[in-house]
């Protein structure tokens, strides 16, 4: 009896519907979370968009306006006509403007993304005859017919590229041609069966739903979630019934098991008005020539080879040497993505490396991550993951990121 | 990570020494569990909201040792093997908190009962 007693008691006290953590509480964690991130990469700029490059050259790993993989299955059924019709529409637009939002940081890479930031608003302008904008206020990215410029219009500096270096604006170089695309999706749709890729109608749109798991390897789970291409996401496309036109695309990503979107294209404008100062690149910025021409120059007036043929950890060593004694050339070979005053201004002029860890790599990043500890010249200690890479024709490691 | 064998138990253990620990440095306005119900709650987790105060009126006067116990038996569904690995206390004692904290809500639901019945 006291048994049946203590069992109508533990129902009770057992909840009638399952807790878990409200959206309400998890943008409230998630926003704390984030004022106490990981070191961001953020200070140190696009430290991951040559191998993105590279990827990208690869036409079968783009997929979809920002599918970096392709997604485990697609749909069963003809939706490539609705494709095509997208991308037909396309030859009779006189260039477009997109606007969408990005769960990032203003300054960070354009790759860059993660569930516990804040919104930053990006508008991409693309113009019929190639030039392109792409403007995330804190960053700018631009084509002006003859080169590609990257600049922080708040710290009045940035880099002059070659012409094809559009995976410098990764994953969102996809937009640069819609057409294109949706093209390449027609063909991907018609010769694919499977069963993570749903479409559903409306009387006046079409909605593609895709379900993508996060590319690389997370045995070291550094790099999980700082992309899209590094999460787990779901990503939905709409088109217009009327004329194929896209008219909008999100993608969402779960944290704590609750839905978070990521990105969010509201609007494309079609046949959008485009003046000659869209692309009027600015006069008071601190230009970095990293052009082949330009990059085969520094080769050699540069010690490159002090960081060719050894292990990341030997080049981080080096690296703090050199910052410590302020030796510029060393320092201009290994730091060549970053003015040195820039460096000097953030306090690492005279800093010490006081502990070094185990380089490690994760995600699909190509190069690799060393925790650090350093003590400034001002004595404060601080904690970086450095992201270097030896990709380059020199074989020598060069920091891309978070110093 | 290598000296975790439990990795579940390891984390709500974690977030709750965090948890206190957080508490401790930082100075709340602390509401009475009879004024929670004036929170405003968005409306899809009002099913919750009014479960978890149906569940913290029936624990209410109950210690929080207690409590814990309950709460990690009946909402985590945790075994005492378990409960007695998190909270880092013997079995026993885990299951002898349980035991006592049920009694008392059934002696407090036998007095509401009684109280019910002569006031009909």
């Amino acid at each position: 009896m006291k048994r049946n007693n203590n069992n109508e008691i533990e129902q009770q006290l057992t909840p009638k519907c399952e807790f878990h953590a409200s959206e309400d509480l998890v943008g409230k964690v998630l926003n704390a979370a984030a004022e106490e991130a990981r070191p961001s990469t953020a200070a140190a700029p696009a430290f991951r968009w040559r191998a993105v490059f590279a990827a990208a050259a690869a036409v079968a790993a783009v997929v979809a306006l920002f599918i970096t993989v392709k997604p485990v299955g697609t749909p069963a059924y003809a939706a490539e006509n609705l494709f095509a019709r997208a991308a037909e529409y396309f030859t009779m637009v006189n260039g477009y403007s997109v606007h969408f939002d990005v769960r990032t940081e203003p300054q960070e890479q354009f790759s860059y993304s993660n569930p516990t930031k804040g919104i930053v608003h990006h508008t991409m302008t693309v113009a019929s005859d190639g030039r392109w904008k792409l403007d995330k206020v804190g960053r700018i990215a631009e084509y002006d017919g003859s080169d590609i410029y990257v600049w922080f219009p708040e710290e009045g500096w940035g880099w002059k590229h070659d012409s094809d270096k559009t995976g410098i604006i990764f994953p969102f170089d996809n937009l640069l041609d819609l057409g294109g695309m949706m093209r390449w999706l027609e063909e991907y749709v018609a010769g694919s069966h499977g069963a993570d890729c749903r479409k559903v109608e409306d009387d006046e749109t079409v909605k593609l739903i895709v379900t993508v798991p996060a590319q690389g390897d997370y045995s070291n789970s550094y790099m999980k979630q700082a992309s899209i291409g590094d999460s787990d996401t779901k990503q939905t496309y709409v088109f217009s019934k009327a004329d194929g036109r896209l008219l909008s695309a999100k993608i969402d990503t779960k944290v704590l098991g609750v839905s978070r979107t990521i990105l969010n294209a509201k609007s494309i404008d079609y046949d959008t008005a485009i003046t000659a100062s869209t692309f009027a690149v600015p006069m008071n910025v601190e230009w970095l020539d990293h052009t082949r021409k330009a990059l085969a120059g520094l080769a050699a007036e540069l010690p490159m080879g002090e960081f060719a043929g050894i292990g990341a950890e030997e080049a981080v060593e080096k690296l703090f040497k050199a910052l410590h004694d302020w030796d510029e050339p060393m320092l201009k070979a290994v730091l060549r993505a970053y003015p040195l005053k820039r460096i000097e201004a953030k306090g690492f002029k005279g800093c010490t490396l006081a502990r070094r860890g185990e380089s490690f790599r994760s995600g699909s990043y190509v190069g690799v991550f060393v925790p650090c500890e350093v003590q400034l010249a001002t004595g404060r200690k601080i904690k970086v993951k450095l992201a270097l890479r030896d990709d380059n024709q020199w074989h020598a490691w060069t920091v891309d990121g978070g110093i | 990570m290598r000296h975790v064998n439990q990795l579940e138990h390891y984390l709500i253990r974690s977030v709750c020494n965090k948890c206190r620990d957080y508490q401790r440095k930082k100075q709340y306005d602390l509401v009475p569990i009879e004024d929670a119900a004036r929170i405003p709650v968005p409306e899809s987790d009002r099913p919750m909201h009014e479960e978890f105060l149906r569940i913290s009126k029936l624990l209410e006067d109950l210690p929080e040792q207690q409590q814990e116990v309950v709460r990690l038996k009946c909402t985590d569904g945790l075994k005492f093997r378990e409960i007695a690995s998190v909270l880092e206390i013997p079995e026993a004692t885990a299951k002898s908190r349980y035991r006592y904290a049920i009694e008392h809500i059934q002696d407090k639901l036998n007095k509401t009962s009684k109280n019910h019945e002569t006031e009909q």
